[in-house]
């Protein structure tokens, strides 16, 4: 009996991956300064709790150093700031959501979950608190849509790279 | 690219290289017994590995290479001047050749030309008689009339497939030489499932092989693998030898696999009980053969004189006795195998290794030392056991970081000694003559910096050539000796290894670089810049003073790109001139880019730790000495001025709010700055890490280093600081 739930419970989870690898694609969604924004799964190598940084002076407000993941140094960028929607107010829920090397400061994990191609939307124009260059497309959630952050633009090396105009 | 090509690429590289320099040791010091031997033996080598992948290009080209300097090596032929260059020509064809085709790309029409040509040339020098010989040689390869039937015995040592040999490639150049006839897996000795080693070779092959070859030529297909098989080859009409076969293989089951497998009759395999004795007629027979082993040895023919009557009644010391005899016997015979096999091979003394492997290792063992800091700080009381414990296992980490670290190491001739060819070409091409000095070859760098300098090094030394060293007319015309010269030294300085160039020409125009340096707008018209801040300037992009532009320098680019790769180094350049005497360009590098030892210190809410390699002091800066600074920024001490950099001012922290501050005395080369920090905090030693390319354009932090505590701190970079301060 219980290699048939086994085989039965498997089964389903396979089913669901098929769905995934069909016409939907897996997202984070986080919570950002009261609003949810979401990340392609496929951009995100690890989440983990928010640890001490190690601040590298002379660079952008936003790059607040670099942080030590089991021997590894990551980047620490303050996604908050980078949109210019102030510093974050760490809490225990804040987050590191860590992209190619460079670890993204957010306020809380909301959830990940698979979001059907039918449900994204171009962007659009207006009622986006963010740049829209910093915006790959929408999402409808929950009867709201969600803007799906641009990876590329967010992380763009030459500009986040540039050294603090002034003393 | 497979693990085999690889190798064997890398293989062909050494032996290239060996090849150049030999030949441009003949061109300097003449040919000797030696290096033609040298020569010759790269060529075989390559031709031979090169023919157990197949490529059939190179091994017809460096035949004929073989064939010329075989006759060199035996005296037909003597070597002259256009010989060598025509070498040194082959040997870019071979490099040539064998990039294209382990990249599985096809030869260009105009390279199979130059192939051709070299050939031709290489053909010309060869003694008529050995071309006949050749063409007789030919004949019968294509007709086959006398191709032997080789009996070819292989075992395979256990450790074979670790030396990257497929036993695959072996019947691929079975089947390129001639026809297997017959074949018969050797499988009694894989063990049961339990028992084997999924690494080793069990299997071992017995093969009839109709090819038309010599013995020795057969014994060559095993060139590259003949320490790592057993091998027993014969021709196949020789009864006797399979009788042999089977008693110098030991195993018991041979004769009847032999018989199966219709390599020979049983008739013909006579003596049957000598090969398969029963256990008790096995003690006799090993006795007996002991016994005629004793009989060569006069001096116990006495003893065995007595004995040999009564047929096995030996005691226990005479056996002793007998097997110590025949334990020397044995012996040797293995000095005489290593004696022989000597000449052909030098001893295997080095491994290669990944380089990238090690830095993995250099990265764990840096994790390990974390770990067990961490360890210490845990349990906190290192006078208990378990912390006098933790401490010696940090100094057994210590000394296995410092070994792997060792690893690293190269000496720098090898890579100096590949400059010897490319000065001697430039030097001929433009009409100079100039005697290169390499010095120093024996300093040892990390490997990543050896590998990283050796292009900037090319293009100074071009430069050296092209710029500094005058025409021969010239020199004379100045009172200089027609043959100018060209140092190349290395040599190591307080934690820093330091290579020179120099050369003996005209010098640096001053003048003339700041004209330039004035006319591309890289300089104002009314500065005030020294002797040295000048000659930094052929250092900066687009600026060549010379006023043609050759195909070897001039162009003006080359000079920035050398200088950023020596700070991406961590290393720093300076130049020296004399305006009709020559000049000099010092460039200085770290030992090693992987581990510092650095002194750990913090500056606001950041640590940081400077290599202890640039440290010379640090002393304390009192109250009144911060007053009497009075916005200068220098300070007095022991009556020399100390210029000083404030750090947080720098990196733009807040002011100090600690009473006390320190200065750390930092020197790199001949500069010295004292850098006001907020708290020293002691040695620590640490592998470096990359901050990442976000930090890339941060000038002054090197990298990053995890601390025992999980804590990171930057690495301060002190010739890039030492710089700053004095931009200003």
């Amino acid at each position: 009996m219980e290699l048939d739930l086994d085989t039965e419970m498997n089964l389903d989870d396979m089913d669901d991956d098929l769905l995934v690898i069909g016409d939907s694609q897996q997202y984070l969604f986080f919570i950002l300064a009261g609003d949810i924004y979401a990340i392609d799964v496929n951009n995100i190598s690890e989440m983990i709790e928010y640890q001490a940084i190690t601040k590298v002076p002379l660079m952008l407000p936003y790059i607040k150093g670099v942080t030590n993941v089991r021997g590894k140094i990551i980047t620490v960028l303050d996604l908050r700031e980078r949109f210019g929607l102030g510093e974050t107010k760490l809490n225990y829920k804040t987050s590191l959501v860590i992209t190619n090397n460079i670890a993204l400061i957010i306020d809380e994990v909301h959830e990940v979950t698979s979001v059907e191609e039918s449900n994204l939307k171009e962007s659009i124009n207006f009622g986006v608190k963010i740049e829209r260059r910093f915006v790959k497309n929408m999402a409808s959630y929950n009867n709201t849509h969600i803007v799906i952050l641009d990876c590329d633009e967010v992380l763009n090396i030459k500009e986040i790279s540039q050294k603090r105009a002034s003393k | 690219m497979t693990e085999e090509l690889e190798i064997f690429l890398e293989d062909c590289d050494d032996q290239l290289q060996m090849m150049e320099d030999a030949l441009v040791d003949m061109q300097s010091n003449g040919a000797s017994e030696s290096t033609i031997g040298t020569i010759f033996r790269a060529v075989h080598t390559i031709k031979g590995s090169a023919g157990m992948f197949g490529f059939d290009d190179i091994v017809t080209f460096a035949h004929t290479g073989e064939n010329l300097f075989d006759s060199i090596r035996q005296g037909d032929v003597g070597v002259c001047e256009e010989m060598i260059s025509l070498f040194l020509l082959c040997k870019d064809h071979m490099e040539v050749l064998i990039n294209l085709l382990t990249e599985d790309k096809e030869l260009s029409a105009a390279q199979k030309e130059v192939g051709h040509n070299l050939i031709q040339r290489l053909e010309g020098y060869l003694p008529r008689a050995q071309i006949k010989e050749e063409n007789i040689e030919d004949i019968p390869s294509t007709i086959v009339i006398e191709a032997a039937k080789w009996h070819i015995s292989i075992r395979f040592h256990k450790d074979f497939f670790t030396t990257g040999m497929s036993i695959n490639s072996v019947f691929k150049f079975f089947n390129k030489v001639g026809k297997v006839l017959k074949i018969q897996p050797i499988i009694y000795n894989i063990p049961s499932i339990e028992d084997i080693n999924p690494l080793h070779p069990y299997i071992g092959f017995e093969v009839c092989l109709l090819a038309d070859l010599s013995k020795s030529e057969v014994e060559d297909i095993f060139e590259f693998i003949q320490e790592d098989v057993d091998l027993y080859i014969f021709l196949c009409d020789d009864s006797d030898e399979y009788n042999t076969l089977v008693s110098i293989r030991k195993e018991p089951e041979l004769k009847n696999e032999l018989i199966n497998a219709k390599f020979i009759d049983e008739d013909t395999l006579i003596e049957p009980e000598l090969i398969i004795p029963t256990v008790e007629e096995k003690e006799e027979i090993v006795l007996n053969q002991k016994e005629e082993e004793i009989v060569l040895n006069q001096k116990e023919e006495e003893i065995v004189l007595n004995q040999k009557e009564e047929e096995i009644v030996l005691n226990q010391k005479e056996e002793e006795e007998i097997v110590l005899n025949q334990k020397e016997e044995e012996e040797i015979v293995l000095n005489k195998k290593e004696e022989s096999s000597e000449p052909k091979k030098k001893a295997v003394s080095s491994l290669r290794v990944d380089s990238s492997k090690i830095d993995i290792l250099i990265n764990y063992m840096s994790e390990i030392s974390i770990t067990n800091s961490r360890i210490l700080t845990l349990i906190d009381d290192e006078g208990s056991e378990i912390g006098e414990t933790v401490i010696h296992m940090k100094q057994l980490l210590e000394f296995v970081s410092d070994g792997i670290m060792d690893m690293r190491m190269v000496k720098v001739g090898d890579s100096f000694n590949k400059f010897r060819r490319i000065v001697s070409d430039t030097a001929k091409k433009i009409g100079k003559d100039v005697d290169f000095v390499i010095s120093g070859e024996d300093t040892e760098l990390d490997k990543t910096v050896v590998e990283r300098i050796s292009d900037p090094l090319l293009h100074m030394l071009r430069n050296s050539i092209d710029h500094g060293v005058e025409l021969p007319e010239d020199r004379v015309a100045c009172g200089k000796p027609a043959q100018g010269r060209v140092d190349l030294r290395a040599y190591q300085d307080s934690g820093t290894i330091v290579i020179e160039i120099e050369d003996n020409g005209k010098g640096l125009d001053r003048d003339r670089i700041l004209a330039k340096a004035i006319e591309n707008g890289s300089v104002k018209k009314n500065n005030n810049l020294s002797d040295s801040e000048i000659y930094k300037l052929i250092f900066s992009a687009g600026l060549s003073t010379a006023e043609t532009v050759s195909a070897i320098s001039g162009r003006g680019v080359g000079m920035d790109v050398v200088k950023r790769n020596i700070e991406d180094l961590r290393g720093s350049v300076e130049i020296e001139s004399t305006i009709g005497q020559g000049s000099k360009i010092t460039i200085r590098l770290p030992l090693t880019l992987a581990v510092i030892d650095g002194f750990l210190l913090q500056v606001g809410d950041t640590k940081y730790i400077i290599p202890l390699e640039n440290i010379k002091e640090c002393i304390e800066l009192t109250t009144i000495e911060q007053e009497s600074l009075n916005g200068n920024e220098f300070i007095n001490v022991r009556g020399e001025v100390l210029p000083l950099l404030d750090i947080r001012l720098l990196l733009g922290e807040n002011k100090s709010i600690t009473e006390r501050q320190n200065i750390v005395i930092v020197y790199f080369g001949k500069k010295i700055v004292g850098l006001l920090v907020d708290e020293l905090l002691g040695e620590h030693q640490t592998v470096i890490k990359s901050l990442g390319i976000v930090f890339d354009q941060l000038s002054g932090i090197s990298g990053a280093s995890v601390l025992g505590s999980g804590e990171i701190a930057l690495i301060f970079d002190v010739a890039r600081l030492i710089e700053l301060r004095n931009e200003g």
